[in-house]
This record gives structure tokens, sequence and C-alpha cells, in this order.
């Protein structure tokens, strides 16, 4: 209970610290990039609520993209950026587990990209029909990708302190980006694997049944409470282990031993 | 209080405190050494921020590495100072004690105390980017002092204070002090640790070369040239009429215009002496301080004892 509370209280007090002009400018710009997409797709002639490029298209910006993007800048510099700004040791001798610190930076990341997310999703209505089924669809994908992808960069930032951004930028171009389209077994270790079979299936897609060997290998016919476990019970595991690291680790900068 | 049993700390093979042994009964300390001597490895060491490589450390009684529980009877001041810009220190002061586990209304109370205490009653509502150095010391002052703990620990506190801000805080650890609760005031400057308390360890080079009272030190400086940098009109003619005084033992030109450094085991005779010659003289002083050097020295002379070297 008295975890919860701290992680609450980082959480509140996160979310009032970072709302500044410049990242509400930089959450805005990233808002309005997808809908700038749909614009010009709508102004060439695609009907996004029929089209299933229209589809995928939308669900690479923004569960994808504009999530990741989010994600990259907020949630895998947690801890680094504290211990750059020499804040890290006022937090760290209060009476709190660093794992309940670590939670409540964690959700304020996390709530900010589904904010920004959700923000564009609306903005995707002025630009052009998206249509109501595919909007809840990708709607519901938003929280899914933040808490999972979320929970990766604050272990890759645990992990790696001093390249936390380096470490999250390779892994997001090596599994998610290459290896999640890769037509074998190992595409089911990204995120973006169980993300896209939910859109298959949410979305009533042409699934694996109708296509070949590699369509079934990049898309699945588990059920769609099959993906919800993976990708929550991967959330879990991921920080349950970035909060253990984070407990063992001496996190003091050089300069200041 | 503080007990420390054969403490190493590396970080790979750069050693930070070196088979340091000492148990301090409550009180007020001051650990005094040089920069870089290993004087924040040993502060983060025993608030827990540290794990030691080998040895134990214990505060009253319990591992501060596994304990997160003692953590609240302990006040902590570091020493850098870079603060939330965006965030007013009444906010930030606030949100630590709502982590030290006091509930919202207790924890703005306490907080405005706290900083009303440090003499910041009319800037606390403002963002912290832009307080001045000395404003952004007093903020940190009084997050360590908000939850009103067992144990104090401030490195370097009063850096970048201006003489009447060091002169309140000064008087508010005397206070703290006379309280009789503990205090570990860390400092290269020793007149600054001589103001709060009249007890000393001693640090340099990872080690604890030295404990004890503030006599014992001077004791020990006795035997070591202080050095004064003197800034003046005329560098020479004030070399001239230094050297014919005997407690002067070196003079040395630092190469800047009208600057001389003088060697000398009395400084105090010198500071007293010095109206009379700057009158024979008809020079003008535009600057006149101690340099860190004396001090730099005695912790030189200590390790050689230290090291069983004449």
């Amino acid at each position: 209970m008295k975890e919860l509370r701290s992680a609450w209280v980082v959480f509140r007090f996160e979310c009032r610290r970072t709302l500044t002009l410049p990242r509400l400018m930089f959450g805005l710009g990233l808002a309005l990039f997808p809908a700038a997409i749909v614009a010009l797709l709508q102004y060439q002639g695609a009907h996004l609520e029929r089209d299933e490029r229209g589809t995928i298209a939308l669900f690479l910006l923004i569960p994808e993209v504009v999530c990741l993007m989010g994600l990259l800048l907020w949630a895998a510099p947690l801890i680094h950026a504290e211990l750059e700004a020499r804040t890290w040791s006022y937090l760290a001798v209060r009476p709190v587990g660093r794992g309940s610190i670590l939670a409540g930076k964690y959700l304020a990341a996390v709530v900010w990209t589904i904010a920004c997310a959700w923000l564009s999703l609306v903005l995707c209505q002025f630009a052009g029909p998206v249509g109501p089924r595919l909007t809840w669809v990708l709607a519901a994908l938003v929280p899914l990708s933040c808490l999972t992808y979320g929970a990766i960069y604050v272990l890759l930032g645990v992990l790696f302190l001093q390249r936390a951004m380096v470490a999250a930028v390779a892994y997001t171009a090596i599994l998610e980006a290459l290896v999640a389209w890769i037509p074998a077994m190992i595409n089911q270790f990204s995120v973006q694997y169980h993300l896209r079979c939910l859109m298959v299936k949410w979305m009533d897609l042409p699934g694996p049944q109708a296509g070949s060997v590699e369509q079934r290998l990049l898309f699945s016919d588990a059920p769609a409470a099959w993906h919800v476990v993976v990708l929550l019970g991967a959330t879990a595991i991921l920080l349950t282990a970035a909060a253990w690291i984070l407990r063992r680790r001496e996190l003091v900068k050089a300069d200041e031993i | 209080m503080i007990d420390l049993q054969h403490v190493t700390k590396l970080y790979g093979s750069v050693i930070g405190a070196n088979d340091v042994t000492l148990s301090l009964p409550p009180g007020a300390y001051g650990l005094l050494g040089p920069n870089g001597s290993g004087k924040s490895t040993l502060l983060n060491l025993i608030t827990g921020q540290l794990r030691p490589t080998l040895g134990t450390v214990r505060v009253s009684g319990r591992c501060p590495w596994k304990d997160v529980e003692l953590r609240r009877r302990i006040g902590v001041c570091p020493e850098g100072e870079l603060l939330y810009a965006n965030v007013s220190a009444l906010e930030w002061v606030r949100y630590l004690l709502e982590l030290h586990g006091f509930g919202s209304r207790q924890a703005a109370e306490l907080a405005e105390k706290a900083l009303d205490g440090v003499g910041l009653a009319d800037a606390m509502h403002r963002p912290m980017g832009g307080y001045s150095r000395g404003m952004r010391q007093r903020t940190k002052l009084a997050q360590a002092l908000a939850h009103e703990p067992d144990l104090l620990i401030l490195d370097e506190p009063l850096n970048g204070l201006d003489p009447v801000a060091r002169h309140q805080v000064t008087e508010l650890l005397r206070h703290w002090a006379q309280g009789g609760k503990g205090l570990l005031l860390a400092s290269h400057v020793l007149h600054e640790v001589e103001a709060v308390t009249h007890t000393f360890l001693l640090i340099c080079g990872g080690r604890l070369l030295a404990s004890g009272a503030a006599e014992e030190v001077h004791a020990l400086l006795a035997d070591v040239p202080n050095e004064i940098r003197i800034r003046c009109n005329d560098a020479r003619q004030m070399a001239q009429r230094l050297l014919q005084e005997e407690i002067v033992e070196a003079i040395r030109f630092t190469g800047e215009e009208g600057s001389l450094v003088v060697s000398t085991r009395s400084p105090a005779t010198l500071y007293a002496r010095l109206p009379e010659w700057i009158a024979d003289t008809q020079l003008q002083i535009a600057e006149l301080h101690s340099t860190d050097d004396s001090l730099q020295a005695l912790f030189d002379s200590l390790l050689r004892i230290h090291r069983g070297k004449p």
C-alpha cells in the first residue's frame, strides 16, 4: 500500500513537472504527424474506411510510430535524466523503494504517450473519415502498445544507463522494424507481431487461414485474448526485472564520488 | 550513531575509501578533506547509496544499503546543486516529504516551515530555475531538514552562499548541533567546519588520516606552512617588506600582476601585523586570502605520517 502511494506521488509530480511548453509542442507535433499523412492519403483518393492499406498505414503510424517516438523520449531516459540532472540522490535517500520511483515515472511516461496517441487519433478524424471500428481498434491498441514498449524501454534504460536512448533505438530498429517482419517464429518475440495480430483479429482482416505459409508466420490464429495476455504478461515481467536491477545498482555519477 | 569497520570502496581500479574504520557516537562532526579526497564516497556509503566493496557500514546499528526504513531518520543534502527548473521550491520539498510518508497537507506545512527556516519564505513559490546559487543551496538544506531527522548529513552545504546567508546557515547548523542531534558536515574549508563543530575527521586519498578536536588539528597545522595570497599595487615592494619579518618563510610570485604568495607558520601574527606594514610602505592591498594549499599541505603531512615516512 505504501509502495503504491509512493508511486502515485511520483506519478503526480512527474506529470506536473513535465508540463512544459517544449514538451507540449513536441507532443502536438507528434500527434499531428499521422493526421498529416491521413490528409495526404485522402487527397490522393484513398478510402481509409474500406482500404486495407489505409488501415495498415494508420496501425503503423499511431500504435507504432507515435507510441514508439513518445516512449523513446520519455520512458527510455527515465533514470539517466535524473542522474544527469543530479536529482536522483534526493529521491534515493527517501524511505521508499526504488521500484516505486520507477513505477511512478513509467506511468507518467505511458500516460503522456497514450494522451499523445489518442490526440493523434482524434486529429486523424478531422483529416479524413477513419471509421468508428478502426478508431476503436486503434484506441484499444494504443494503451497495449504504450505499456509494453514503455516497459521494454524502461528495462533498457536501467540496463544501459549511459546509453539508454541508443539501446532503445537499436532495439526498435532491429527487433520491431526488422525481426517483426521476418516470416519465421522469431517474429513472435517482437511486440509488433502481437499488436499486428490483434489488429487483424479485431478488424476481421483476411487472416492466416486464407494466406500462404509466409502469411501464416506473419500472423497468428491464436485468439485475441492470448495476445493481450502475452503483452500484459511481458509488461509485468519486464517491469519487475527493471525494478530488481534498479534496486541493486549503485547509481552515483563519477564526479560525485 | 555511525560505525564503519574496515570499509573499502573500489570503483574498478580506483579506490574511493581505503580501509576506513571509525565509530562515531551521536554528536556533530566535520568531515574535512581536499576535493577528491573521498568525502562524498564516505557519505554515500553512510546514506546507503553505495555498497562497500569490503567491510561493514552501520548507522544506528542498521545497514543503510539494505534498510530503506533507516532513511526515515536521516536528512541528506548532497553536493550537486542542479534542481528541477520549472518547479517551485515549495512543490519540490513537499514532494520529497510526501515520499517520506507524510500526508499531502502535513507535507505542505512542513515544507513551508523548513523553507521559511532557511530564509526562502518570499521565494518558495517561484520556479527554482530562477534561483541564485545561494537560494538553491538553501532549498537543498530545507529538504534535508524538513522531516526533522535524527542525523543530518551535509556535503559542502556552504558552497555558493553569500556572507549573510553563510552566517545564517552556520547559525542554523550550530543550533542543530547544540540540540543534541547527529550532524556530519563535509567540507574542504577548515573554518567553515570549525564554525559549526569542534570535532573533525580528516580524510585524504580515501583514508581516514586523523580525528579529534579543533585544538589537535591546529596543533598539526602549526607545523605546516600556511600560504596566503596577496594582490596589491606593487608586489615586489610588498615582498621586500615582508622578507624583513622572521615569521615569513618564503615568498613566491604567481606571475599575475601585483600578486604574490606568502608562506608562514604564523598566519594569525601575519594578519595582525599586516596593517602596520601597509601603513609603512603606503601599499594598497586589493585582495588577501588563504589558499587551500595550506590544508593540502596538512593532508600531505598526515599522509606521510600515515605511510610511516618521516
